[in-house]
């Protein structure tokens, strides 16, 4: 189509433009109109939200942590002043002195007494280098590795993370998670352990116990050191045994 | 105020809800991705096996307390008291024989080191409370060896035998795990030797 120059090819011109600006604020019109619509949703009459069994999750286990915090502290305590009550029956009663004795040291063979000795503390920790990688990061396996080694040397005492390690201890993990004694710990992993220094490190660092970690050590950044201590403090076991099944056979 | 300068504020107010939809979607699929979520749901039930665990040890430790403070003024009553502590104490420090209901485990094949192990920790993590490899009684300072997984090879585990089989069998549980061909059988009563 051709216009002719004048007024009325100027008038059309305006036409056009006025029906193009209208059609444009039609489409953003619209476009705000549907996402109001998403951002502003109708409750569903049934439970739709995912949010909200994630969020139920993490307050469950918020305050599951909170109480294990509690348990565990109430615990010590009350540890704490059985000792005191045994140590005051000892001198009261001279006849019940020999038994509370026996209790005192296989208290220390289980892990209920915290122990401040010559030791080690290693670190193991997660690569630092941005590339994260299966063998640049510590797996629970790593963990039992090392702890199974340093048994074998005769160690005394070893906690992780100040968790002790006793009879009925596991270190485990969920997807990224390291727990032990079902407690959650995390990167960076301290181990601190009671026993023959030399020989103890000579068990860690030869190549012949543990050559998974020495490697990812060499090729992926994964952090291990072990260190000598004068004076190195275990921590005592603050969780529960719950005897339920098992009876000393007569 | 001119027809662009309107379209220009209707095109920021465009651009800010579609950033915030972009932005609202991409934290829901953070917080629905399943892997997390199951995550965590693996963590709220280990809280709760742990925290159950701990109720029953601080009542125990109350009834311990209260006993002790009640016997106080009688011997008899003290001594039993501690005996009880004692025999408690012997079964985890491995000092004494412990007989219990449980789970005999038998292997045709040799297990590795790291497969025993692991094993040996999924014991302890479902709870048990004695354990046993061929004869030689694990405690926690135990030192877990290469010739243990030799075979023929029968590991005892003393515990509630229900929770310990079907734990040990489930899918995807530590004997899937490990892929030995391994044999539960649940048992009323077994014999754990001392560590002496």
């Amino acid at each position: 189509m051709q216009f002719l120059p004048g007024a009325p090819q100027v008038d059309h011109m305006k036409n056009v433009l006025r029906l193009k600006t209208t059609l444009l604020l039609l489409a953003v019109g619209l476009s705000i109109g549907i996402l109001f619509a998403l951002q502003f949703q109708a409750p569903q009459t049934r439970v739709f939200n995912p949010v909200s069994p994630f969020i139920a999750l993490q307050d469950s286990k918020t305050s599951l942590t909170a109480d294990q915090a509690d348990l565990k502290n109430s615990i010590s305590t009350i540890r704490d002043e059985i000792s005191k009550q045994q140590d005051s029956l000892k001198s009261t009663k001279k006849s019940t002195k020999g038994i509370v004795e026996q209790v005192e040291e296989l208290k220390i063979i289980a892990g209920l007494t915290q122990l401040k000795q010559r030791g080690l503390v290693i670190t193991l920790a997660d690569s630092q280098s941005k590339d994260v990688t299966i063998d640049s990061i510590v797996h629970a396996a790593d963990l039992r590795d090392i702890v199974n080694v340093l048994w074998g040397t005769k160690a005394q005492a070893i906690s992780i993370n100040d968790q002790r390690l006793v009879s009925t201890s596991s270190v485990d993990s969920i997807v990224n998670t390291i727990l032990v004694n079902n407690t959650k710990i995390a990167n960076p992993f301290i181990i601190k352990v009671v026993g023959d220094q030399s020989k103890m490190k000579q068990a860690l660092l030869s190549g012949d116990n543990l050559k998974d970690i020495l490697r990812r050590q060499k090729s992926n950044g994964l952090i291990y050191n072990v260190e000598s201590s004068p004076e190195v403090t275990v921590t005592a076991f603050d969780g529960g045994f719950a005897i339920k099944h098992s009876k000393v056979k007569e | 105020m001119g027809k662009n300068s309107v379209l220009f504020i209707v095109m920021i107010i465009c651009g800010y809800l579609l950033a915030q939809q972009l932005q609202v979607g991409g934290r829901l699929e953070q917080i629905t991705d399943p892997t997390k979520s199951n995550a965590i749901s693996v963590e709220v039930a280990e809280l709760i096996k742990g925290n159950k665990k701990l109720q029953e040890e601080l009542r125990t430790l109350q009834d311990q307390k209260s006993s002790l403070t009640e016997s106080s003024s009688s011997t008899s009553k003290t001594d039993a008291s501690l005996n009880e502590q004692v025999q408690e104490l012997k079964i985890l420090t491995g000092e004494t024989v412990v007989t219990g209901q449980g789970v005999a485990i038998t292997f045709d094949k040799s297990l590795q080191l790291t497969q025993l192990v692991d094993l040996v920790n999924a014991l302890r993590n479902i709870g048990v409370e004695a354990i046993s490899i061929n004869g030689t009684r694990i405690i926690g300072s135990t030192v877990i060896t290469e010739t243990m997984g030799d075979v023929p090879l029968t590991i005892l585990a003393v515990g509630s035998k229900d929770v310990l089989h079907d734990s040990l069998l489930r899918r995807g549980g530590i004997m899937e795990q490990i892929g030995s061909d391994g044999q539960a059988t649940t048992k009323d009563t077994l014999e754990i030797p001392s560590i002496k």
